[in-house]
């Protein structure tokens, strides 16, 4: 499902030029629940919002369902985006001027879906997460265990076929962030590709796959059989 | 701890570079435009205030109602009031009088038109003008004297002593200059510039027929202005008080056409006018001597105009700082972690805030000294600004400015200085959910303030359109005015004259009038129909030569225009008062006809009968008149009064004006040879000329020139508005940047988010527009209804204000929108 050739992505300021990724292939299949780990710099979030498409990488392929998107433009990414990958982050980024409801519904705001339906899915998706009586509240309000399953809720409402969790339990305690974790691992047996950084060795025994990062490199790729 | 506060001032000045040019240069703007409009302001207020003793001082206001017209107020009165104030009303100390006529004026080969003023010989014992040359006891004791300004002194006489020469009043006149005064300061109501006592042989009022003028008894003439002063501690209202029992016992309303019994003080009043208070007196537009006078609806206009000017600056300020507010939440915290206390953070605060104010009040000033003689030029007044010699308005704006400083830093000071320093620097984030509404409402009162006066703006200058461009059934325009046909020397040559005029290429039409239109001037009759002797209809009258209606394009709507050649049709009245035959032809105009309750053609051959001795004090004199035609109505004032019911009677002996009508294809030339025409055949006399579109204009000059000014503040006011909405833009868009990444990242696209910014300030911009809405129109109605002939008050004025604030807004903030929408999302999530 994702294939990427010899990624790579520098910034550049006016004085000096920095590699976040270099020479990056990697290989993900439909289904995959792949944790990517590293020390903190050595391109983690870079390489997700890359394959977020909320970044564009500055040379290398990468395909997507059979596309090679690595020079879209901000347009035709945000296309990409909606048709089939959710979000999940560390700081969950709620909308504090938006109650519960209004936030999960925003990511079907911009898909061309019925009111009806629209309400209904979120709902269902609220229900799922267990967050459905807090609809109405605003997102300060909740705990944050409860703010991240609203995010989650978010991601999934508009059943995509990846979602990228950006240090989903960062931000929580181990109880809510174990909770966090049984929830992406329910939505991957339900055939949901998922791929998330974390820097808990404990929440990436989850995935059956973790990528090592380390200066921008792929150091090391482990396989393990399913939990 | 000072230098402290300075430093992190003068820095945030430097860093938000953006947000300070806003707050400095709206609130320049704002304290400048404020700063002109106090001195326009302060110098309408200081109109007659140096005079000495003008609290004792009085100027006599008479109001006529007659029956079937609005009142109609002056500020000239009848001649013989001043002796009767004098000698019947307790309490009155003195009193005196002055006049105005035009002569020519002439020392050696000098020679010009001028106003020069018949005043009694007291008149520089009341209105105590200060006197260069001579004594304000004696100058004016003597017949056949002069006082002149300085200016009229340098213009004849140059380095001269003007004291004890000879000049010449139209031509035959010889009088003594025996004092200089000094130049009538321009907060004057009076301008005045050459006085001769009353009953010189150069009074045309007075002097002809000396007291048996008709003139000099008449209580329904008015053609002087009367002041008075009251004793030390005299109570006016106890003079007023006198007044009705005065005009009762002085006028006889049989004598002016009223029905026997009636109250002459329902007819006409006398009032008493605060010297000081003259120039907003209701009556001035109708005085001698005087300057066109200023109305209070004008001073409270741009008062409030300033007001709301410095409002919307001060929202700006206060908007803009609470929006800020965030990014110094970080600083402020610091601060209290180290010991600050909340008194501290709040003068920090507010002095930042003054410090700004008072830097715009520096830009401020310099742009005033930038714009003040182009702005005293624009509104035709002498304003000027010194520092130290007008304290009081320096000390005014000085305020303005430090409290619209004071007021902008008071709610974030408070605010920021509240934060918890804990909860601000763990989440970076400063809970700013509160002021958001309260600034909302601000941009609200702006932007209210702003559309509401767009609306008016706009109608009140497609008003003044209207007016130019009203059918105002004359022609005006290529109408040549030549005055001065009615003096001796003169109306021997008319028939000559009109000839050599007419031979003229280009001339189309000459004909004389006794009144030109659009002078101000007007003369009333009153006339009876045969069948309702009872009922006397106040008819205004014009003298006319039967060429008029053809002159000025007037068409004959039924029965005939007069005619030269018939008798019939010529009064032979040779001066005021004269003895008429009965049957002398009339024209009506379409009001006049309406008002006898005849159709045009019904009037045709009926028969009225006019009091020809009105004005005397003689017996009622009746002589039947005969309607030959009817004319179409035609205005002759300015559009605020509507056609006056009008007769139009031909006689050559008092004839004042010749309109020369012309094709326009050389005016010019025409101009040269009309001079010429009239240089030839009275040289003695410098030629006249005006033009009746000019004399039109005139009338409109001062609500042209207010409304251009009401144009120009209200537009200043909306930049400023807008100004401060540019950057409130730029901070919503910073502060909304998390929340458009997150839009962008569930799929929102670039449309998608301008959309969004775009709303949520089209919200703000449409709320104002139901406030600003009722206000204007409640405004509007009252200020159109003082016209006539007005324009309706269409709801696309409303429409185009709202919209065009709202267009205004949209450009304001698409910029920001676009470059935030713009950005890739991974940007706007990185800083959370």
């Amino acid at each position: 499902m994702i294939k990427l050739n010899g990624l790579t992505k520098t910034y550049a300021t006016t004085e000096v030029e920095t590699t976040a990724l270099h020479d990056i292939n990697l290989d993900i299949g439909p289904g995959e629940f792949v944790a990517i780990m590293g020390p903190s710099g050595c391109g983690k979030s870079t390489l997700l919002n890359i394959l977020g498409m909320l970044d564009s990488p500055s040379a290398g392929e990468y395909w997507f369902n059979g596309t090679e998107v690595a020079r879209y433009s901000e347009g035709q990414l945000a296309q990409m985006r909606k048709a089939g990958i959710g979000f999940v982050f560390q700081s969950f980024n709620l909308i504090d001027e938006l109650t519960v409801f209004e936030n999960v519904e925003l990511a079907l705001l911009y898909h061309d879906i019925p009111a009806r339906d629209r309400k209904a899915r979120v709902q269902a998706a609220l229900e799922r997460m267990k967050v459905a009586h807090r609809a109405g509240h605003m997102p300060q309000q909740l705990s944050g265990g409860q703010q991240q399953r609203v995010a989650i809720a978010r991601a999934v409402v508009s059943q995509p076929i990846l979602i990228l969790a950006d240090e989903p339990t960062g931000n929580l305690d181990s109880h809510n962030g174990e909770e966090v974790m049984q929830l992406l691992t329910q939505l991957n047996e339900e055939g949901t590709t998922i791929i998330m950084v974390t820097h808990s060795h404990s929440h990436a025994q989850y995935a059956r796959r973790v990528v090592n990062l380390f200066d921008g490199r792929i150091v090391a790729e482990n396989l393990r059989a399913a939990a | 701890m000072l230098q402290n506060y300075v430093t992190v001032a003068l820095r945030n000045l430097a860093k938000h570079k953006l947000y300070s040019f806003i707050n400095i240069a709206g609130l320049a703007v704002a304290l400048a435009s404020a700063l002109l409009i106090m001195l326009f302001v302060r110098d309408e207020l200081s109109f007659d205030k140096q005079m000495p003793d003008h609290e004792r001082l009085y100027r006599a206001e008479a109001t006529f109602a007659p029956p079937g017209r609005d009142p109609l107020r002056m500020g000239s009165t009848m001649f013989p009031l001043a002796g009767v104030l004098k000698s019947e009303i307790a309490g009155v100390e003195d009193a005196t009088r002055i006049g105005q006529q035009s002569s020519a004026v002439k020392y050696g080969d000098k020679l010009f038109f001028e106003e020069v003023h018949p005043a009694d010989p007291n008149f520089f014992q009341l209105l105590r003008f200060p006197l260069l040359k001579g004594d304000p006891a004696t100058v004016l004791a003597r017949p056949n004297t002069l006082v002149i300004s300085e200016r009229i002194a340098k213009k004849y006489f140059g380095d001269e002593d003007p004291v004890g020469k000879t000049v010449t009043l139209d031509e035959k006149f010889p009088l003594e200059v025996t004092g200089v005064m000094a130049d009538v300061p321009a907060n004057s109501h009076l301008d005045i510039d050459i006085l001769l006592p009353i009953g010189s042989d150069a009074d045309r009022y007075y002097a002809h027929g000396g007291a048996d003028n008709p003139g000099a008894q008449s209580w329904t003439s008015i053609n002087h202005n009367t002041y008075f002063r009251v004793a030390p501690g005299t109570s006016i209202a106890a003079v007023e008080a006198q007044f009705p029992a005065m005009v009762r016992r002085h006028v006889d309303p049989a004598a002016i056409g009223l029905p026997t019994g009636s109250d002459a003080w329902d007819l006409l009043k006398i009032s008493a006018m605060p010297y000081g208070r003259i120039h907003f007196s209701p009556n001035g537009a109708l005085a001698v001597a005087s300057r066109p006078p200023g109305d209070w609806a004008t001073v409270y206009g741009f008062t409030m105009i300033a007001a709301l000017i410095l409002l919307i600056a001060a929202i700006n300020f206060m908007n803009l700082a609470t929006a800020r507010a965030t990014q110094r939440a970080r600083e402020v915290a610091m601060r209290k972690v180290v010991g600050a206390r909340r008194r501290q953070l709040v003068i920090q605060f507010l002095g930042e805030s003054v410090l700004i104010a008072l830097c715009a009040l520096v830009l401020a000033l310099a742009l005033v000294e930038l714009l003040l003689p182009a702005f005293a030029s624009f509104v035709d007044r002498p304003i000027t600004l010194s520092y130290l010699g007008d304290w009081d308005v320096m000390l005014g704006i000085v305020l303005a400015a430090v409290v619209t400083g004071l007021l902008g830093g008071l709610y974030p000071a408070l605010i920021l200085s509240g934060f918890r320093p804990a909860t601000v620097l763990k989440s970076n984030r400063s809970g700013q959910g509160g002021s958001g509404g309260l600034r909302a409402a601000l941009v609200i009162v702006q932007f209210a303030i702003s559309i509401g006066l767009g609306i008016v703006a706009s109608v009140v200058y497609g008003q003044t359109l209207y007016a130019r461009s009203y059918d105002l059934g004359l022609h005006k325009e290529n109408r040549l005015i030549l005055t001065g046909i009615g003096r001796d020397q003169v109306t021997p040559l008319l028939d000559t004259m009109r000839t050599q005029l007419l031979a003229i290429p280009g001339v189309t039409g000459v004909a004389g009038s006794d009144i030109e239109p659009f002078s101000g001037n007007e003369n009333n009759t009153i006339m009876r129909q045969p069948e309702h002797p009872d009922e006397a209809i106040l008819v205004r009258q014009l003298v006319v030569e039967p060429e008029f209606f053809d002159a000025y394009g007037m068409k004959i709507v039924a029965g005939r225009p007069l005619s030269r050649e018939r008798g019939e049709d010529r009064s032979p009245a040779a001066k005021f008062g004269d003895d008429e035959p009965d049957n002398l032809s009339i024209v009506i105009n379409e009001a006049a006809a309406r008002r006898l309750g005849y159709t045009p053609a019904e009037a045709i051959g009926k028969v009225l009968r006019e009091d020809i001795s009105v004005g005397t004090n003689e017996g009622e004199r009746l002589r039947t008149r005969v309607i030959v035609g009817v004319v179409q109505d035609a205005h002759f004032d300015s559009l605020r009064q509507p056609v006056f019911p009008t007769r139009y009677i031909y006689n050559p002996h008092f004839l004042n004006h010749y309109v020369v009508a012309t094709d326009g294809r050389d005016t010019p030339a025409v101009v040269e040879q009309v001079r010429q025409v009239w240089d030839r055949l009275v040289p003695a006399l410098p030629a006249r000329l005006g033009f009746v579109d000019q004399n039109y204009d005139a009338l409109y000059a001062q609500d042209a020139l207010r409304g251009q000014m009401f144009g120009l503040f209200s537009g200043l006011a909306v930049l400023i508005a807008c100004l401060g909405l540019f950057g409130l833009a730029a901070f919503t868009a910073e502060r909304r940047t998390k929340e458009i990444g997150v839009r962008k990242v569930f799929g929102a696209n670039v449309g998608n988010i301008v959309a969004l910014l775009l709303w949520q300030f089209s919200k703000p911009v449409l709320i104002a527009n139901l406030i600003a809405w009722p206000v204007a129109w409640y405004y509007l109605t009252g200020w159109l209804d003082g016209f006539a002939y007005r324009i309706d008050l269409s709801p696309l004025y409303f429409i185009a204000a709202g919209l065009g604030a709202l267009v205004i807004a949209w450009l304001t903030v698409t910029m920001h929108s676009l470059r935030v929408a713009r950005a890739k999302p991974v940007l706007a999530l990185r800083y959370e």
